[in-house]
């Protein structure tokens, strides 16, 4: 192993454990000059989970979220220099943290929050318009597959997660008093970005249950017959249009028409 | 006109920015922090490049570290590269991802003739991914280390003649690391190859909490402050106008307190003589 890299070896141990740099000088001064060197990056990396989860933070308070943090920063690294997306895996570690059982909304808050993160940096692509549907025959539109857009991200909450992360998510959250204002019932959420911001769609479970079987390649008459069951008196129609107006979905690929081919 | 003074691009200063009007005025941005697929950020990159000429500011790309380059991390620096046209792109003499572990911060090393190898053939390396030169700029320092075998200017030298890449000087590194350590900034400027400077940092800095005056911490938190305008002022007039940036990452201000700071620095370029018509008042 070169001496740099046996360097860069001892300095990174050094930064993330309370390790000593030896043989490099002054033991004081090294100590000294580490922590600086600690201090940004650790600064770096909890400004780059606020930035990603500002509703956990909001909810939680500063000191609880920088606990949390510095906790998950414990056993969680990133592993490339783009900060954009880092914590992936912070709302599932939320969920095992045993201060996280007196907030049982809160996974689902930070949930949401990646949701809205990965909406944000998602690739562009076009949405289905109301006007693409007005030339195709009433009886083949239960043969075609309404493609959720690749911003998209629907889940469904034990919690009513979705609608306490819609009166708290920053810039513009609730005060504080009202923050848990909400009905106490399950609910899902459809989060993407169609055009040029982040957008939520509050889902009952008919609605859920039709758009995740859209995700999971099912035509329209058979998301449709799903939702059905579940509640028989939904009105898909207006759902339906909803859904698109929200932009929700893809352009549809016509059957025979302009085919992508997949190159390898 | 040419790129004269400009301002590290803030999103909350989006419509200024894109609006604001002056002569050779540009914009620097964070390179890492559009490497994503898509959406506003990069929408209002556009925007801001349609109205301005833009410098791409890398942080991540860890030149110093003895390892070969991230070359997916190169893909996509070349991507916002082709896309944006930046009049300059920079990185730092520093390491920070080590071991598939991104350190978000600049992290010093021995200058051995070895590190400057490694370092060379790094940046030679991106600099053919990229198809163009880049500029190397000078880091914030902390502490004295043993072993170095070469001084930083002699390093950035020998780096700019191995590799052709240029510098990016950041006078308030360059004093804040004097402090620290103990050497003389003025001499460090004076000793830096002048036709290398493809761009200059102008940044404020605050003192330790605990340690004080003694050991200056490179926060970009603040006004560039008197000393650092003087050693800049002194540098311009030996070498001649170069593009220089305001750098503010954090307490950031209204823009019009960064617009005057980028003013002043306009002014110091505009009334240097070039060194053209110094060369001729010589003859």
């Amino acid at each position: 192993m070169s001496d740099l890299a046996a360097f860069q070896d001892q300095f990174s141990e050094a930064l993330h454990h309370s390790g000593d740099l030896t043989g490099n000088g002054d033991a004081k001064t090294l100590r000294i000059g580490l922590s600086v060197h600690r201090n940004t990056v650790y600064k770096a990396l909890i400004d780059a989970l606020r930035a990603n989860y500002p509703t956990v933070e909001r909810l939680a308070g500063d000191e609880w979220f920088k606990a949390s943090a510095y906790a998950f920063l414990a056993e969680n690294h990133p592993e490339e220099a783009s900060l954009s997306a880092f914590g992936v895996t912070y709302p599932d570690f939320l969920a095992t943290l045993p201060a996280a059982a007196e907030l049982p909304y809160l996974p689902g808050v930070a949930r949401l929050d990646r949701f809205w993160t990965e909406a944000h940096i998602a690739a562009d692509a076009d949405v289905l318009s109301p006007a693409a549907l007005a030339g195709i025959p009433s009886d083949s539109l239960f043969d075609l597959k309404f493609r959720l857009h690749p911003s998209a991200r629907l889940r469904w909450f034990a919690q009513p997660s979705p609608s306490i992360w819609r009166l708290n998510r920053p810039p513009s959250p609730v005060p504080a008093p009202d923050r848990l204002d909400v009905d106490w019932v399950a609910e899902g959420a459809l989060v993407a970005r169609p055009r040029g911001e982040v957008v939520m769609l509050m889902l009952d479970a008919a609605s859920f249950a039709f758009l995740g079987k859209c995700l999971a390649g099912a035509t329209l008459g058979q998301a449709a017959t799903r939702a059905l069951e579940i509640d028989s008196a939904a009105d898909l129609k207006t759902r339906i249009a909803q859904f698109i107006t929200f932009g929700a979905f893809m352009p549809i690929a016509v059957p025979g028409s302009n085919q992508r081919e997949d190159h390898e | 006109m040419r790129p004269s003074a400009g301002i590290g691009f803030k999103a909350e200063h989006c419509s200024d920015a894109v609006e604001c009007i002056a002569s050779g005025l540009w914009f620097e941005v964070h390179a890492e922090n559009y490497m994503v697929e898509g959406g506003p950020r990069l929408a209002m990159l556009e925007t801001l490049r349609s109205a301005h000429p833009v410098s791409l500011h890398g942080v991540g790309l860890s030149l110093a570290a003895d390892a070969d380059p991230d070359m997916r991390h190169v893909a996509r620096l070349k991507m916002l590269v082709d896309r944006f046209e930046p009049f300059v792109v920079s990185e730092h003499l520093a390491w920070s991802a080590w071991r598939g572990v991104y350190n978000p911060g600049l992290l010093p090393f021995p200058r051995t003739r070895s590190a400057l190898d490694r370092v060379v053939a790094n940046v030679m390396r991106v600099q053919e991914a990229l198809g163009r030169a880049i500029l190397i700029e000078n880091p914030a320092l902390y502490m004295p280390l043993d072993g170095h075998q070469l001084a930083e200017t002699e390093f950035l030298d020998e780096l700019v003649r191995q590799s052709g890449c240029g510098l990016l000087i950041d006078v308030n590194n360059v004093y804040v690391s004097a402090n620290n350590l103990g050497f003389s900034a003025q001499a460090y400027l004076e000793s830096i190859p002048g036709a290398a400077i493809g761009e200059i940092h102008l940044a404020g800095h605050a003192a330790d909490m605990r340690y004080g005056e003694s050991l200056l911490i490179d926060t970009h938190d603040a006004p560039v402050c008197e000393a650092v305008w003087g050693l800049y002022e002194g540098l311009i007039d030996r070498v001649g106008p170069r593009p220089t940036l305001i750098e503010r990452d954090d307490n950031i201000p209204l823009f019009a307190e960064l617009r005057r700071e980028r003013d002043r620095a306009h002014a110091v370029l505009t009334s240097a003589p070039s060194l053209e018509c110094r060369e001729a008042a010589h003859v």
